[in-house]
């Protein structure tokens, strides 16, 4: 391992630190996310209204003792059938039935509101384990939930604690490689955060089934023996790799500080220490790249200042250069009258007014006067004779 | 292990294309996968999903025979060379095939796309008969002066030459 990488105790106090900020059961989708006025509309219709669980349930397993399989629609009809998920017995039942459609050739025509309607009947039931079952073990059940039903899903374990639960769905989405629009990469990062900073989270059961394995050798004669082989994708059976997965390929979809930290903790966690290397990489660059740029605006606004400081002094120079050179001006054409007076006495002789100023007296207040001098016309010269 | 397993052994390193596209949803539509075999090619090869069927087929017990039977179509390029849709439903048993992730597959895409097939070595359909036979043939009143070829895949065209008149220099 490289130097950087994370010792055991910090990456203890990483991954096991409680946050204490920890907001409790936020709601991230609204109440009405569930649509549940839509969904229960669906038993109006005629062909789902008509069937009898019971009945239809005993009919289906004599189908399937006969034929040896059950058909796509059937299975359906009964899955959006189930209005009391709380009901006895459901879970067992729905598991069967899906298990049954799924191992026969029949899966090609499974329809697309089967897989909502089953989430839905074990969500509601409170069957998390049974769902948890169906969804981790697609060869067997090939439970496939779009986004919605992904978000409905998460939003659910969340709300109500069960983390495991969610990083699970978090999971299958990995595996899936579709993290979907934004809102459903930010549950599956949000879940896969809350089951790794929470302490007591409820056991990661391996729902694979067991094989009973006889005490004594058995060899059994086979045509071709198969290579070993871990394609480290749908292989994963570990939490924390799965988890550490999900979380190192969710977080760059999300981006920003938040994304490259969590990307950190997934590598972390899977244990890939290579990727981990490059993604600390971009951690420190991002930060350089922000410490960079905030010095480079301090470089950028003390120039500012400095030019706008030596624009101000230039000016203010300029100013009083022209002031003094004003008054210098107006000194020397002083002067120059002063010298040049008997050269000038004629031209300013014209310039003087030829009026003088008359003094009328004041005549009395009682009976106010006002009598204007003579205007003289300046421009007459008189002619010389 | 208590359950040995005794047979043949095989260069096949990966899992049934069922295994992978029973994994996935819609039945993998869409997906890439390789296989394994075919990777010692310097050439772009790796196939594309379009449909798949699988009859979720269980074997006899304990011998790894589940997942064996089902329709495939795949797009198929094999060695840089685009061979269209076709029905690989006999070969997916193989224990071959390895998923391409989604980040991993602009790769192969690239490869494909920059690929240049080699330059078509044109060779000539007719070929100077051996001396002895010639004389023969002369002496026996035949026009014919050339063997016709039949070109395939006994003719091993070896670039660099492989013998032509120039073996038969002085002979006779």
């Amino acid at each position: 391992m490289a130097g950087r990488a994370l010792r055991p105790v910090v990456l203890h106090r990483l991954l096991f630190c409680r946050n204490a900020q920890l907001q409790k059961s936020r709601h991230f989708l609204s109440a009405n996310y569930r649509c549940d006025e839509t969904w229960n509309k669906r038993l109006e219709n005629p062909l789902v209204s008509s069937i009898n669980l019971g009945d239809f349930y005993y009919d289906l397993n004599q189908k399937y003792r006969h034929e040896g399989k059950v058909s796509a629609i059937d299975v359906d009809l009964f899955m959006n059938r189930i209005d009391d998920p709380n009901a006895e017995g459901v879970a067992e039942e729905v598991e069967e039935l899906v298990r049954h459609l799924r191992r026969s050739p029949e899966t090609a025509n499974t329809l697309e509101s089967t897989h909502y309607a089953v989430v839905r009947a074990l969500l509601d039931g409170g069957h998390t384990s049974v769902l948890m079952q169906l969804l981790t073990q697609p060869m067997m059940y090939g439970l496939f939930p779009d986004h919605l039903t992904c978000n409905l899903l998460m939003h659910t374990f969340l709300q109500r604690k069960e983390y495991t639960a969610a990083a699970r769905v978090a999971s299958y989405l990995m595996l899936q490689e579709d993290f979907g629009p934004h809102l459903t990469q930010a549950l599956a990062l949000a879940s896969c955060y809350y089951y790794i900073t929470s302490e007591d989270n409820q056991p990661w059961e391996d729902y694979t089934p067991k094989v009973e394995e006889p005490k004594e050798e058995v060899k059994i004669r086979v045509k071709f023996l198969r290579n070993p082989y871990y394609d480290d994708h749908f292989d994963l059976k570990e939490p924390d790799h799965l988890v550490g997965k999900t979380l190192a390929w969710a977080s760059p979809l999300v981006g920003g500080l938040v994304g490259r930290s969590c990307e950190v903790l997934g590598w972390a966690l899977y244990g890939k220490w290579d990727e981990l290397e490059a993604a600390l990489d971009r951690l420190r660059t991002g930060k350089e790249h922000i410490a960079a740029s905030v010095k480079e605006n301090y470089h950028r606004w003390e120039k500012q200042r400095e030019e706008e400081y030596q624009k101000q002094i230039e000016e203010y120079r300029k100013k009083q250069l022209m002031a003094k050179i004003e008054h210098k001006k107006q000194d020397l054409a002083a002067r120059e009258e002063v010298i040049f007076f008997f050269d000038n006495k004629n031209k300013l002789s014209l310039l003087l007014s030829d009026a003088k100023k008359k003094y009328y007296h004041k005549k009395s207040p009682a009976y106010p006067k006002k009598k204007k001098p003579r205007v003289i016309d300046e421009a007459y010269i008189p002619p010389e004779v | 292990m208590p359950y040995k397993l005794v047979g043949r052994t095989t260069l096949f390193r990966g899992k049934r294309l069922w295994e992978i596209i029973g994994h996935l949803k819609n039945f993998g539509e869409g997906r890439m996968v390789v296989r394994s075999t075919f990777e010692k090619y310097p050439e772009p090869t790796f196939y594309r999903i379009v449909l798949a069927r699988p009859e979720m087929d269980t074997g006899r017990p304990h011998m790894d025979e589940d997942n064996m039977k089902g329709e495939v179509l795949v797009e198929k390029v094999f060695r840089g060379m685009h061979y269209g849709v076709i029905n690989m439903s006999k070969v997916a048993y193989k224990p071959d095939f390895r998923l391409v992730h989604r980040h991993e597959e602009a790769r192969y895409i690239e490869a494909f796309r920059n690929h240049k097939p080699a330059d078509v070595d044109i060779v000539s359909p007719v070929m100077d008969m051996p001396p002895f036979l010639k004389m023969v043939a002369e002496r026996d009143g035949h026009a014919a002066r050339e063997l016709k070829l039949k070109i395939g895949s006994k003719i091993k065209w070896v670039p660099g030459g492989q013998g032509g008149p120039e073996l038969y220099e002085g002979v006779i």
